[in-house]
């Protein structure tokens, strides 16, 4: 039984004109320890799925309308409002995109880290105050029990991503949300805030689902990948499924759109042509279609289920079955 | 720290010496003068012409105005406020006697304001667009266009005429009758505090509503806390940074309506006082008392930014 299965999890976002479906049926899965990986475009839906993991929704507006999240064999779309709230922070923890807004400003770096483990581990808080310094060193932060009194805005932003990440860790959480964490990060830091946290995770015996734009982060660290597009997941398989042998016009479109050191020089990149769709007003058929350079007949009537290839390697596509022959006979739009 | 307390505190000379000149020619132009006051008859005549002079001869009225002024000046020096020939008493006496219930009116207007505007601008923020915030919102504007001197008297009215209540009539030392003081004070610096509790409840809403959707609020829930923990602790301290802001802008027009809710509870403050002292003419002792109040908003300003420090870990002084 994975640690955490999502199946079919549809969160709406309602105003008064429109439903902006920002997750439409969305399945994925995480086992214990395993690193996934949630990759597709700003605006996509993967944020609000994870966000919807954790029920920290804001409603309104969104609502989860339809799906199942279990997790440990439990529903948590079941479970009340103070059963929901021990499972946060417990077992499933979150570390968020934006190191500079994430910790509150007037409140000591000491508070903020302990504060959790008290409430949650039950702790006492001269327990949680060593327990907190200890974790601010094995996060990298130098002389810990200096820093840990001091408060946010004297921390660099890696630095406050460290001790987010030192936050997520605190109360032994048995998977850890991370959605974005690099990407408001310098180059240098962003890697060694990765490496980090997978260490930590193996260490611990943590499961990590990594939410990303980034296939190079993906590539990297996931052992297996969920590609979504407009609220859904298209195709999903394992690091190397998805990298060697693409099944979807969107996934091939992306590995095309970023330089790769094994391309002959002086090779163009091939960017995805147009906008992402909107939310509210999705296209008929396959979402991906107006932009498809495959796109048939039957892409602009009908959403195609995703298709079970071989050992989990899915994908969305009318053409999951002859793909490669398509793309290598060129046909375009 | 202390550096800098002693920096703001060098700043108050020169705003002192342009708000003490500014009210001492604003005291020439009106016209009259005390002496006039100090040779009426019972019935509201004048005594004569020729002892009306006698007196400003005496009283130094009569000497040019920047004699006055640089007599007065440098007594201010010497922290002589002068002496009123009305009250036959030096005006910084006066002024030790009255500067208790001015100040503990505007304190109390402002302890009040921040009572009443934390708790309903935080419900307000949380309860948005329910019929709660609805009536938070329906008294906050309430609050904003009712004067203070008209609650002040709605108030008396209500309290003598359905409670039967009066306030004790004798002033008594704060420190030595704590209880009997408050009595005196509480509704008027009820009626006071309101306009500043309507304004500070809309702006606490407002910052709340902003900081409930910070990514650190998000953070504490991701966290498990306790809904109550994230509003008290994560969320509010945020949002009532604005209100130190606030108090420090409008304290001086709670003064102003100390001045005011003084004459209407009878209360022996600053303000009946300097009140008095215009329809006398006793220019002397408007001056000290207005010196006085400009020092005090002068002082309540440096307070707060002190206070500052204390609440926001990120400013710093030096």
């Amino acid at each position: 039984m994975p640690l955490l299965e999502v199946k079919n999890l549809k969160t709406h976002f309602f105003s008064d004109d429109a439903i902006t479906k920002a997750v439409d049926g969305v399945s994925y899965n995480v086992e214990a320890g395993e690193t996934v990986a949630l990759v597709g475009e700003s605006g996509c839906g993967k944020s609000v799925s994870s966000l919807s993991v954790m029920q920290l929704i804001p409603q309104p507006p969104g609502k989860i309308v339809d799906g199942e999240i279990i997790f440990g064999g439990q529903n948590l779309l079941e479970l009340d409002r103070e059963a929901m709230r021990r499972k946060r922070g417990r077992e499933i923890a979150m570390i968020f995109q934006e190191p500079m807004t994430s910790l509150n400003p007037v409140i000591s770096i000491e508070t903020q880290l302990t504060e959790a483990m008290t409430l949650q581990l039950g702790i006492t808080p001269k327990e949680a105050h060593t327990r907190a310094v200890e974790l601010l060193d094995r996060v990298g932060i130098p002389e810990p029990d200096v820093r840990i009194k001091q408060y946010p805005h004297v921390f660099s932003g890696g630095m406050r991503q460290r001790v987010m990440v030192a936050m997520a860790l605190s109360c032994e959480p048995k998977l850890i949300i991370a959605d974005e964490p690099t990407t408001a990060l310098d180059v240098t830091i962003q890697a060694q805030i990765l490496d980090l946290m997978q260490d930590l995770a193996k260490e611990r015996d943590m499961a990590l689902l990594i939410i990303t734009h980034n296939l190079g982060v993906v590539a990297r660290y996931a052992d297996r990948i969920n590609i979504m597009y407009a609220g859904r997941i298209i195709e999903r398989g394992t690091c190397k499924d998805i990298f060697a042998d693409p099944r979807h016009p969107y996934t091939l479109g992306l590995l095309e759109s970023i330089p790769r050191l094994d391309q002959p020089k002086g090779s163009k990149l091939i960017p995805i042509q147009g906008q992402p769709p909107n939310l509210s007003d999705l296209p008929p058929g396959c979402s991906f279609q107006p932009r498809c350079r495959f796109a048939q007949d039957k892409c602009s009537v009908e959403y195609p289920d995703i298709t079970d290839l071989r050992n989990n390697h899915s994908s969305a596509c009318w053409e999951v079955n002859n793909f490669k022959a398509i793309v290598e006979s060129g046909v375009s739009k | 720290m202390r550096g800098y307390i002693l920096r703001r505190l060098l700043l108050l000379i020169p705003n002192v010496f342009i708000l003490a000149t500014s009210i001492f020619f604003l005291m020439r132009v009106v016209p009259g003068d005390a002496a006039i006051a100090l040779n009426l008859t019972g019935d509201g005549t004048i005594l004569s012409w020729e002892a009306v002079e006698q007196t400003r001869e005496n009283l130094g009225l009569n000497d040019p105005i920047w004699i006055q002024y640089g007599r007065w000046m440098g007594n201010m020096l010497k922290g002589d406020l002068g002496y009123s020939p009305l009250r036959q008493l030096n005006v910084s006496e006066i002024i030790l006697a009255k500067a208790e219930v001015t100040f503990l009116l505007a304190f109390l207007a402002v302890i009040w304001g921040v009572l009443f505007s934390i708790p309903l601008g935080i419900i307000a923020a949380l309860k948005r667009g329910s019929w709660i915030d609805q009536l938070i919102r329906t008294f906050s504007v309430g609050g904003l266009s009712v004067p203070n001197f008209w609650l002040g008297i709605l108030i008396l009215l209500m309290l003598v005429h359905w409670f039967k209540w009066s306030p004790p009539i004798f002033q008594t030392d704060f420190l030595d009758d704590p209880l009997n003081q408050m009595k005196r004070l509480i509704w008027p610096s009820v009626a006071i505090g309101i306009s500043f509790a309507a304004i500070a409840t809309r702006l606490i809403r407002s910052t709340m509503l902003e900081v409930l959707n910070q990514d650190y609020v998000r953070t504490a829930r991701a966290k498990g806390l306790h809904r109550n923990r994230v509003i008290l602790r994560h969320a509010a301290p945020n949002a009532i940074l604005p209100v130190l802001t606030l108090s420090s802008l409008l304290f001086a027009g709670l003064l102003g309506g100390a001045v005011v809710l003084e004459n209407l509870f009878a209360l022996p403050g600053m303000g009946q006082q300097i009140v008095n002292a215009i329809g006398t003419r006793d220019t002397v002792l408007v001056q000290g008392i207005v010196v006085t109040l400009g020092v005090l908003v002068m002082l309540w300003n440096l307070v707060i930014d002190l206070l500052y420090v204390v609440v926001d870990p990120r400013i710093k002084l030096d």
